[in-house]
């Protein structure tokens, strides 16, 4: 691997890319040298796949490449990528399906909690005098949801906030849904670390998969755990998160999305189940015993592929095998009070929020920018969010770590225990609430960063917070550079900032508030 | 004229494995056009940058082409004021924007049609295969090494071997 730049802050890494180096492993950043300069059309949003009559592309240098063969020209082409990613949604609808058919058959069973289920339909406006009315109400609501929207008379960067936010509703929909099925963990501390991988155990790493599979997964652990012990694995089956957290299940966390292919490094992952994550851990894997698997819907299939992980242990070469010692204690905070936040706000005891958000970036050094920026701010009288991968990101420093207080007076004054540094929502899919803090408490006091935007759901809440009024800011250069139009457009809702200067201009924005 | 040395490198293409994908041009006009040598930013400045290279499609087969520096250069000769020069060393005919008074009679005269009139720099605009720099961008960008910078004989060679080998050329 050229050493293009420094790949990631994370100290935890080092020993791992030599080890890679040593197994003459390519890893992420090995395929994304190796493949430079990537595709410049697409970088610029002037290409479109949508039809088989292209795939079409525009040459920005040749003027007289005005339009595609449908007529589309730069302004639509980069547009159209914005719109498809702000609208991404399959996984969303997918997961709540599953869900409010299992809802539906737990409430005709009586399995529901009637008070929390006549509560979550209160707040999404679902009235009914059964629960199966309650059901059916949500399922329409649901259905409302992710329909997709027609532009109609907003302009198009109103549209696309409108895009984005009607896909966090859509997660926050969903989250309540799995807090139905399955239960809120509360505030457990938990651990995050490559730490957390056992070597006695068959450890199975979930990767962006959705709340039905966390449950069958915790089902499922505890059904083969004496399955996993007769294979030798005497501490059962160990599931851990990759870049997220989970508000249901007390699942432990190894590492951020940036350092997935880190933890199958240790050889100690048997199996790796990708779900809407970007599964950059199946690139190590292919050196290892590792079992790679993408995500199933039933719990059947699952049991299936989580006998090949158990079987996998016995594959494991012990001479690969580099066990990790570094853990960091997690709190989250599941549910801070919008309307308190907005007490302290105009009382000027806070005197902003800053949100860290997004997944991790490979074209960057990775975790800098969170760790700059929270290091600048979390000392400061100002209430700083985060949640999912940002959360796992800031955790591996001990942000989230209660050993590590931070603010008590701003703890107290939020009924919160200990005092964080940094108040974690929860996982990728609790991101609603910090949407519903900024909309009651005023979008206007608060700066939200991506350092390291990735995928559509990132982009998709830099979006919705955009529309509560909140400044939004992102290390990452948006694909819309092709048309001067879009990306003034855009620059105004997202507004993009170089590495070195994005912790200094976060920082101005709090400066005389 | 330029005693003939086939040791001196040119630009040539391995059709086998270009895509079209015209990397090389956007590369050209970043590196050697653009005056914020970024992809991003090039494309929104108030002089489009222009590259030198041109991806040319025959129907079957796509190939970048630039100037070839001919050895008998027609621009060369052509070349009233001595703008069109060659660099002793490297061979490559280079345009020296300073003396061009845009005539334009090196636009008409070359057989490859590769020389621009590039009104905004108010000179001839052309390749001059990057003869300053370790290597040429449009090289260094091309995904697939369908570009390389070799001799013309290394390059017959790598025909021959080919075409030996029943390879496509």
């Amino acid at each position: 691997m050229r050493q293009v730049r420094r790949k990631t802050v994370d100290t935890a890494a080092k020993g791992y890319l030599l080890k890679a180096k040593n197994e003459g492993l390519q890893l992420s950043w090995n395929k994304y040298e190796g493949m430079l300069p990537q595709d410049g059309f697409s970088q610029l949003g002037l290409s479109c796949h949508e039809c088989l009559q292209g795939p079409c592309r525009l040459n920005p240098f040749r003027p007289e490449e005005s339009s595609t063969v449908c007529g589309l020209g730069k302004d639509e082409l980069a547009l159209a990528w914005l719109t498809r990613q702000a609208g991404e949604n399959r996984e969303l609808v997918a997961s709540g399906s599953l869900m409010l058919a299992e809802l539906k058959h737990s409430a005709s069973s009586g399995e529901v909690e009637r008070d929390l289920l006549q509560s979550k339909a209160a707040k999404w406006s679902v009235s009914g005098e059964s629960l199966s009315d309650l059901v059916a109400g949500l399922s329409l609501k649901f259905a409302e949801l992710a329909y997709p929207q027609t532009q109609r008379k907003m302009s198009r960067t109103s549209y696309l906030k409108s895009l984005g936010s009607q896909q966090i509703t859509l997660v926050a929909f969903n989250a309540d849904l799995a807090e139905l099925l399955y239960g809120q963990c509360k505030s457990l501390p938990r651990l995050v670390g490559l730490a957390v991988l056992k070597e006695k155990a068959v450890n199975i790493c979930l990767d962006g998969t959705n709340h039905s599979l966390q449950a069958s997964a915790l089902e499922l652990s505890n059904e083969l755990e004496e399955e996993a012990i007769q294979r030798g694995a005497s501490d059962g089956l160990n599931i851990v998160l990759t870049g997220d957290f989970s508000t249901n299940f007390t699942f432990n966390t190894a590492c951020n999305e940036g350092t997935t292919e880190l933890a199958i490094l240790t050889g100690l992952v048997d199996l790796y189940l990708i779900g809407d994550g970007l599964g950059r851990g199946r690139i190590p894997a292919e050196g290892y015993h590792t079992v790679v698997a993408a995500a199933v819907s039933t719990k059947e299939d699952l049991r299936e592929v989580f006998l090949q992980g158990i079987a996998a242990y016995a594959q494991r070469d012990l001479r690969k095998v580099k066990v990790a010692s570094q853990a960091e204690k997690v709190t989250g905070v599941y549910n801070l009070d919008p309307q308190k936040i907005k007490e302290l706000l105009d009382q000027g005891l806070v005197k902003g929020i800053c949100v860290i958000a997004g997944g991790s970036n490979l074209k960057l050094t990775e975790d800098q920018a969170s760790l700059d920026i929270a290091k600048t701010l979390s000392h400061e009288n100002i209430l700083c969010l985060t949640y999912g991968n940002s959360a796992v990101t800031l955790a591996k420093y001990g942000y989230l770590n209660p050993e590590n207080p931070g603010n008590s007076v701003l703890a107290a004054a939020l009924n919160v225990e200990g005092a964080p540094l940094f108040y974690s929502v929860g996982g990728e899919s609790d991101a609603g609430k910090i949407l519903e803090i900024l909309r009651v408490a005023g979008g206007n006091k608060a700066v939200a960063v991506f350092p390291e935007l990735t995928i559509a759901r990132d982009l998709q809440m830099a979006l919705a917070i955009a529309q509560t009024g909140a400044k939004v800011y992102t290390g990452v250069q948006l694909p819309v550079a092709g048309s001067v139009n879009i990306s003034e457009e855009i620059d105004k809702v997202i507004e993009y900032c170089g590495p070195k200067e994005l912790t200094e201009t976060v920082a101005k924005c709090f400066e005389g508030a | 004229m330029v005693t003939e040395n086939l040791t001196q490198k040119r630009i040539f293409v391995d059709q086998s494995r270009c895509l079209g994908c015209k990397t090389c041009e956007l590369r050209c006009a970043v590196e050697r056009s653009s005056l914020s040598k970024s992809l991003p930013n090039a494309v929104q400045e108030s002089i489009l940058p222009r590259p030198r290279v041109y991806v040319e499609w025959d129907g079957k087969n796509s190939a970048p082409i630039q100037c070839r520096h001919c050895e008998d250069a027609p621009c060369l000769e052509t070349c009233s004021t001595g703008a069109m020069q060659r660099d002793e060393k490297s061979g490559c005919v280079f345009v020296d924007g300073n003396k061009c008074i845009s005539c334009w009679m090196c636009v008409m005269v070359c057989p490859y049609g590769v020389i621009a009139p590039a009104h905004e720099k108010h000179s001839a605009d052309k390749c001059d295969q990057c003869f300053q720099m370790p290597q040429p961008h449009c090289v260094a960008a091309c995904p697939t090494g369908a570009l390389q910078e070799i001799s013309a004989e290394d390059y017959a060679l790598q025909l021959k071997q080919k075409r030996q080998l029943g390879l496509p050329t």
